[in-house]
């Protein structure tokens, strides 16, 4: 009776010993990115939008994730969409997240589109990828559609977009009126001398 | 006086004609209204398993040359999460020496290998949606996510909980020497690594 006791306590220590060596085999490695699309209206060029992204690691160990935008092909766009121009109108924030096992985090995404005309009443579509950093064969990414239209006006910022020649004729009408003023002082003190 | 009238016009010209550019932007500030639509809670997720392939051709995960491997068609099973329908999309790229990164494998665009070429091809064989294809995997590009994984031509975009099968085929470059009849990689010993991507989009 002690014996098979004994013989017992030792088969379970080895499945025991057996479960912390041998780790079960890979789990399946999966991640959620929520919301699926997004459509920005409206948006005038010259301004910014920001909004949120959620990524969820539904994988068992912590993962790094990397974000990066992406042009598709027009079969793949939405219909009446074009290719958004230039991705580097578009940043993250963070744009590596480190996001451990079974956790959410949210990624700040901005789009900004340069104060021109020509990017004026247009319908664009880019995909947001978003893949983990992973040494494995197989790797997911998943993608955001992000749709954006554009308003008919443009938004200029006064401060960081004042055209050149227009501060140097406001230099010049200020630099003749000094000298102006100048001119007539001495002219007045040759007078009166 | 009159000088004084003179700089005082000329400093307010200056600053009229600041505000000309000023004003009308300032305007255009406060009409516009940027709407973002968050499409419903859309959530997007797939998941793999098992992710890594383990050659077993000579019981250590070597390959030889000029050699074809197959992991089977129903190896890997992707189960499609989230709450939205997703378009899949394959693709690979160069493998590349582990230790040493100059030493590459082209990812072939024909399907036929050579001296540091290989290609690689996904198979699907699925009765129940009668599904059989073998198809070269291309290379990830800027423009492409790559080859259609799900929907197949005729095929339906893919819905939350569906489950799907697909395996991998390999054909190893030619040898990059002979010695004895019998063909060597340089790096022999050394491992190549590469990634095959499946990538999802809202349907």
């Amino acid at each position: 009776m002690l014996e098979k006791r004994s013989s017992l306590i030792c088969l379970v220590a080895v499945l025991i010993a057996g479960a912390v060596l041998w780790p079960s085999p890979a789990q399946a490695h999966g991640f959620t990115i929520s919301p699926a699309e997004i459509n920005i209206d409206n948006l005038t060029p010259g301004q910014e939008a920001e909004f949120e992204l959620t990524i969820r690691n539904d994988d068992d160990v912590t993962h790094r994730f990397t974000f990066a935008a992406y042009h598709s092909e027009q079969k793949d766009r939405r219909e009446g969409r074009a290719e958004f121009p230039d991705d580097d109108w578009i940043s993250f924030s963070p744009q590596r997240p480190e996001i451990p096992p079974n956790s959410s985090s949210t990624v700040k995404v901005q789009v900004a589109i340069p104060p021109d005309s020509k990017w004026a009443n247009k319908d664009w579509e880019i995909w947001l990828g978003v893949t983990p950093e992973s040494s494995s064969l197989l790797a997911v990414k998943l993608y955001v559609r992000l749709l954006v239209s554009t308003g008919g006006s443009v938004y200029a910022n006064p401060r960081t977009n004042l055209p050149i020649w227009a501060i140097v004729i406001t230099l010049v009408i200020l630099i003749l009126s000094f000298y102006y003023f100048r001119r007539r002082k001495r002219q007045e003190k040759r007078s009166q001398s | 006086m009159k000088e004084v009238k003179i700089s005082v016009i000329g400093i307010l010209s200056a600053v009229i004609f600041v505000l000309m550019f000023y004003l009308p932007t300032s305007a255009l500030d406060s009409s516009g209204t940027i709407t973002i639509t968050m499409t419903g809670s859309k959530e997007i997720s797939i998941s793999l398993e098992p992710t890594n392939w383990n050659l077993e051709a000579d019981g250590d995960g070597t390959v030889s040359p000029n050699t074809e491997y197959t992991t089977g068609a129903q190896w890997c099973t992707l189960t499609v999460g989230g709450n939205c329908d997703v378009k899949t999309y394959i693709a690979g790229e160069d493998a590349v020496g582990t230790d040493e990164p100059a030493y590459k494998w082209i990812l072939s665009t024909d399907g036929s290998n050579n001296v540091g070429v290989y290609a690689s091809w996904f198979e699907v064989d699925d009765v129940e949606h009668g599904d059989q294809r073998c198809t070269l995997i291309p290379e990830a590009t800027e423009e492409s996510p790559g080859e259609n994984l799900w929907p197949y031509s005729g095929g339906s975009n893919l819905s939350p909980s569906d489950i799907r099968h697909f395996g991998l085929k390999l054909l190893t470059p030619q040898p990059d020497f002979t010695d004895g009849g019998t063909g060597y990689f340089l790096n022999g010993g050394v491992g190549v690594q590469t990634t095959v991507t499946i990538s999802a989009v809202a349907a």
